[in-house]
């Protein structure tokens, strides 16, 4: 037989957490010189000692006020066997006899306890595969709490009563969910002294990905923060909690304690003991929490996954009240920031039309309520030339906003420098892709009108092209302006560009998506046709052409909620002209 | 209407086929953005296979306009493979041909990638 190896392991008290290694005599009080201090007025100054008799270790009550207890029962004078509770005034100890626990521990032992369901008193109940083991199987589970409840499972349920509660306490207000999965992880970490590491994984809500949240552990020990990926997918596929034990050496070829540590790093994970529960809430899976404890340690119990268990009822419901709240927040920041973006966007629109004799202009915005990104721009240049503008930014919100602020600023600029649209186009698209917004683009149609030559040119990116209604034919047609990729797509793009007569009586119509997309209840498209169709008869004039349209979305749509920026540009020479 | 997107990748060799199907929208390309970056980020090359695809808005062309950019900052290429329906009307009106050649097959897309690298 081999050297008594054993500790003591502070499971309740000031000194939770803490591990004592007991050598051939040991004294626990709470005079500062006892080798187990114990800082509580209900203990006395030399309490009790620890030595060995027989090859074994023995408790002694050093004639103490308020006495030494052994599982409960009160004594002067005890044997020590592995696992035997030691209570001492508020404080209670577990003795770990390690040759003992060597012999008794399995290989690599594995229990699956299926979820808890509360039963009626609110205690936690787990149910277990049977178990060879004569000793395993004696361990008192708390199956249900009847009237005559033995004291040592009536205090067992107390301590995870009051752990459940302590944790639960703590994490219920938490709103932030960063800090709630650090607080949650702290109270296993108190709950469950044994543990040194612990991490939470969520199921990230968008991709559906399992992702570590939280980690933690104890003390500056390092054994890196890799965890166990089967745990994790067996919580996940199980739905039920899982204690996973470990492999200890015989004593005799134990290595000395610090040895232990600096092999750690290198131990096959079996060796760790490992507990983890699912976090599951109304049926749908959350995440998974689990502890680790040292290599070669104690493997946990299965109170341990009963307790578990019952705190991680509690930590999906904060997790999820976190979420819940962090969504409110986020879409308050999101209305703030809407507000912010249709603010920026409105400074950036013409407020007045330029007053060009010769030329009768119309245009119609109406924004939608989740900010689009439609933008114009009337430009009166020199040479009687007018610069018209027209485009939507792909994507919402304040950097669509910001984007769509600085390429109609550019266009403005440009437009004083370079005669031709396609050289407009040219310059915004090294905008665009300066701006390095890799998923942002816009389509862009820029139409220079030269009233002296009584023509206009065109450059098209992708968008829409303009429509003519004339009374010089029938119906409408639609100008087939050659057409270049989308601005902010591909870097040094080409537009070509076209010139036009400008007659006198046609009306050149430009508009966005917003137009012939326009939803209505069921979900259909306002569409081409019905654009053509009503362009085909009635009133030729810049304002009463916009208008007819107008009217017809607002007919087809109903009430149904705008999903995007509606934008048309309508203008056509002046009769006087 | 609220049909989701539907998302698969598959890798062979140099090139990478991604298979969007459903619909591609504000609520959901973000997500897809993301799992393409991720994709750009293991080959050299992409398919995008739009064989299922029945909608797609310009958040939907963001995503496939960043996956370009990536892939082309890296040197790779992107084809598209069986536009049609509104996807292919959109493609037409962007003109993102210029980025995004599209092909009416997976294979001759990934044919066309092999032979022009």
């Amino acid at each position: 037989m081999g050297a008594l190896v054993a500790e003591l392991v502070a499971v309740s008290g000031p000194s939770q957490g803490k591990r004592y290694p007991i050598g051939d005599e040991c004294v626990l009080g709470r005079s500062f010189n006892s080798d187990v201090y114990i800082g509580d007025l209900n203990v006395s100054r030399r309490h009790a000692r620890i030595l060995i008799d027989q090859q074994k270790h023995v408790i002694e009550d050093l004639g103490s006020g308020n006495g030494t207890f052994v599982n409960d029962q009160q004594v002067t004078r005890c044997a020590l066997a592995s696992r035997d509770v030691i209570r001492i005034g508020g404080s209670s100890f577990r003795y770990e006899d390690e040759s003992e626990e060597a012999r008794w521990a399995p290989e690599v032992q594995t229990i699956i306890g299926q979820l808890m369901k509360p039963t009626g008193a609110g205690f936690p109940a787990i149910t277990l595969p049977p178990s060879d083991d004569p000793k395993r199987a004696t361990t008192p589970l708390i199956e249900e709490v009847t009237d005559e409840v033995p004291a040592a499972t009536a205090e067992r349920a107390l301590t995870m009563l009051e752990a459940i509660y302590g944790v639960t306490d703590a994490i219920a207000a938490e709103l932030d969910l960063e800090s709630l999965l650090e607080k949650i992880l702290d109270h296993l970490f108190q709950v469950f002294p044994q543990a040194e590491r612990g991490f939470i994984l969520l199921v990230n809500e968008a991709t559906g990905q399992l992702v570590p949240q939280a980690v933690k552990q104890r003390g500056s020990h390092r054994g890196g923060l890799a965890f166990s990926q089967t745990m994790v997918d067996q919580l996940m596929a199980g739905g039920s909690g899982v204690i996973r034990g470990q492999t200890v050496p015989p004593p005799s070829t134990r290595p000395a304690r610090t040895a232990d540590l600096s092999r750690q790093r290198t131990q096959p994970s079996e060796n760790v003991p490992k507990i983890g529960v699912p976090l599951t809430l109304r049926g749908a899976s959350l995440g998974t929490l689990h502890l680790e404890g040292r290599a070669k340690a104690q493997p946990f119990s299965p109170d341990d996954l009963a307790l578990l268990s019952a705190i991680a009822r509690q930590a999906a419901l904060a997790i999820e009240n976190a979420r819940t709240g962090q969504q409110v927040m986020a879409q308050q920041r999101l209305q703030a920031d809407l507000e912010l973006a249709r603010k920026i966007q409105r400074s950036f629109l013409p407020h007045q039309l330029p007053d060009v004799p010769g030329v009768n202009f119309f245009t119609h915005y109406l924004p939608a309520l989740h900010v689009g990104g439609d933008f114009f721009d009337i430009i009166q240049l020199a040479d009687q030339r007018i610069g018209v503008l027209i485009g939507d930014i792909s994507g919402k919100g304040v950097s669509a906003a910001l984007l769509m602020a600085k390429v109609s600023t550019d266009l403005r600029l440009f437009s004083r420098q370079v005669t031709s649209p396609a050289e407009i186009l040219t310059h915004a698209n090294r905008t665009l892709m300066e701006a390095n917004q890799d998923a942002m683009f816009a389509t862009a149609l820029y139409l220079m009108i030269d009233l002296k030559a009584r023509t206009f040119a065109v450059a098209n990116a992708g968008h829409q092209p303009p429509m003519v209604c004339s009374t010089r034919f029938e119906g409408i047609s639609e100008l087939d302006v050659a057409s270049s990729v989308a601005l902010g797509v591909v870097p040094d793009t080409v537009y070509p560009q076209e010139t036009y007569e400008l007659v006198p009586g046609d009306v050149i119509v430009l508009y966005t998506d917003g137009i012939n997309e326009a939803m209505n209840r069921k979900g259909q498209e306002y569409g081409m046709r019905r654009l053509r169709s009503v362009l085909v008869t009635g009133p030729v004039a810049p304002q009463a052409v916009a208008e007819r349209i107008i009217a017809d979305i607002r007919r087809f749509v109903g009430n149904t909620p705008q999903s995007d920026d509606q934008t048309i540009v309508a203008f056509g020479l002046s009769a006087a002209f | 209407m609220t049909a989701a997107v539907q998302f698969s990748t598959t890798i062979s060799d140099d090139v990478a086929i991604a298979m969007i199907g459903g619909r591609l929208d504000a609520n959901n390309a973000q997500g897809v953005r993301e799992k393409l970056a991720e994709l750009a980020d293991q080959a050299q090359s992409v398919v995008v296979d739009l064989s299922s695809l029945e909608w797609i808005d310009s958040s939907g062309v963001g995503a496939l306009v960043s996956l370009y950019k990536r892939v082309l900052t890296a040197g790779g290429k992107v084809n598209v493979a069986c536009l049609n329906g509104q996807p292919k009307e959109i493609f037409r009106l962007l003109r993102l041909d210029a980025a995004l050649r599209a092909f009416p097959s997976v294979d001759e897309a990934v044919a066309h990638l092999r032979a022009d690298s």
